[in-house]
């Protein structure tokens, strides 16, 4: 089912607040993993395309599918997944449809990378939205990155 | 079902006989196990839970000596005239065709569907009750790798990751292929990693190719401690996820294809991190107990 949904320069619902999301005519392609829809990227575009540190956010309400990560030229590069709220998946890669590319050497500290740039991801989000003024928006992101410290293994 | 000597599905210790056994029981009760050979892949687990799906609220892919349902398949004979037939098979899943996309006018393509043996393995599961894996096996403390290794991996450590410089430890550190992956660890370890997956590859042919690390050697202490030394550092530990999905740390529950891999890790004498105490549980972290550090060369 192809959905048809309008990105309106700056301003989306989250949690009864609002948020910055990316500005109008920018485009992204979305993990396989992230099935909801629909899907709005909050952090930078350029050239007309999602690119940088980032959260996409999937879903019209909680609980969310989220990918914390990098986008380069409008596609993930890599990143920390969380579906349906308690569905985690690590992608230190993509391939050309969508799915996470297998691994097969992953140093640990690569791997606490991911979290590590999925919870800078959800901080300078929220920073966006404290500058903004969506002080509800700011604590729910500030909160998920929290969260993506704390889960990383022992 | 006579003479089944040990437990038979998912994270069961799956002795060959006892897996064909209870194939074949199943068969007997018109629940397809796929080939009887012995092997308790997925499709032996899955017909374990579609004739479990009659008897049990939650079933688990797992036939216990003493539980219900080798109970169920003792008696299943007589009272199989009044047993509603058993849930159909899963449906399988398509192959994927290119990424999904948010145009720059707003339009989305939907997300395709995961891979049957992919979804499968990354079912959540509760974690199991105290004591019932890591039978036998310690977890390493802190201070019996120090005197293992002669001293710390390195003089000074932090909790962010840094180089081992402690001579004993450093000679028994190698990177090597062990299978669905490369790890870089203690030689011993990575040995034993080898012997598991090449077990898991006979055994479970399609989960082998799910199993994914997510790091072996990362020398830094234990978050929030100050002194005490995670396991990583000695690269006597590796974290372990499946087709890409994690388990938070402390979450409270695992996965199939982590739980599937428990009893082979078991029996190398590895220690399963999901048999931490509840708040620290880590399912997917898996470290070689005392007895193999013992023997490390």
């Amino acid at each position: 089912m192809i959905r048809t949904c309008i990105t309106i320069l700056t301003v989306l619902s989250i949690g009864g607040s609002t948020a910055v999301a990316a500005p109008a005519g920018c485009r992204w392609s979305i993990p396989a993993e992230i099935v909801q829809r629909p899907t709005r990227w909050l952090g930078t575009c350029r050239s007309g395309a999602a690119d940088g540190l980032g959260i996409l956010r999937a879903g019209s309400r909680e609980p969310y599918d989220f990918f914390l990560g990098r986008m380069v030229h409008g596609r993930p590069r890599d990143g920390i997944m969380i579906g349906h709220g308690t569905e985690w998946l690590a992608a230190h890669g993509f391939d050309r449809s969508g799915a996470i590319s297998p691994s097969p050497e992953v140093e640990a500290s690569d791997f606490e990378a991911l979290f590590t740039r999925g919870g800078a991801a959800a901080d300078a989000v929220a920073r966006q939205m404290e500058a903004s003024g969506n002080k509800a928006s700011a604590r729910y992101y500030r909160a998920l990155a929290e969260r993506v410290r704390k889960a990383v293994p022992e | 079902m006579t003479g089944l000597f040990g437990s038979v599905g998912l994270g069961g210790n799956n002795r060959a006989s006892d897996v064909l056994k209870v194939q074949e029981a199943l068969k007997d009760q018109g629940v397809s196990a796929g080939p009887l050979d012995g092997i308790c892949g997925r499709r032996t687990i899955a017909a374990i839970e579609r004739f479990q799906a009659g008897f049990l609220h939650r079933p688990d892919g797992r036939v216990d000596l003493n539980g219900p349902t080798r109970r169920r398949l003792d008696h299943a004979h007589a009272r199989s005239a009044q047993r509603s037939p058993p849930p159909s098979q899963r449906p399988i899943g398509q192959a994927r065709i290119s990424m999904p996309v948010h145009r720059a006018d707003g339009t989305e393509t939907p997300a395709p569907r995961l891979p049957a043996a992919a979804a499968y393995w990354r079912q959540d599961t509760p974690l199991p009750a105290p004591g019932t894996v890591n039978r036998g096996v310690l977890s390493p403390s802190s201070a019996e790798q120090v005197a293992r290794f002669g001293g710390m991996p390195s003089s000074r450590m932090s909790q962010k990751d840094g180089p081992i410089t402690n001579p004993t430890l450093l000679a028994m550190i190698a990177t090597e292929d062990v299978g669905p992956f490369r790890a870089t660890g203690l030689r011993m370890a990575l040995a034993s990693l080898r012997s598991i997956f090449a077990e898991v590859r006979r055994e479970l042919p399609d989960l082998h190719p799910l199993i994914e690390t997510a790091g072996m050697k990362v020398n830094r202490l234990q978050r929030g401690s100050t002194t005490k030394v995670s396991n990583h550092a000695w690269g006597s530990a590796i974290d372990l996820k499946i087709a890409g999905k994690l388990v938070p740390f402390g979450a409270p529950n695992s996965i199939r294809g982590i739980d599937a891999l428990v009893p082979y890790f078991n029996r190398a004498g590895w220690y399963w991190g999901g048999g931490y105490r509840r708040a620290r549980a880590d399912a997917m972290h898996f470290e070689c107990g005392s007895e193999m550090l013992r023997m490390a060369r």
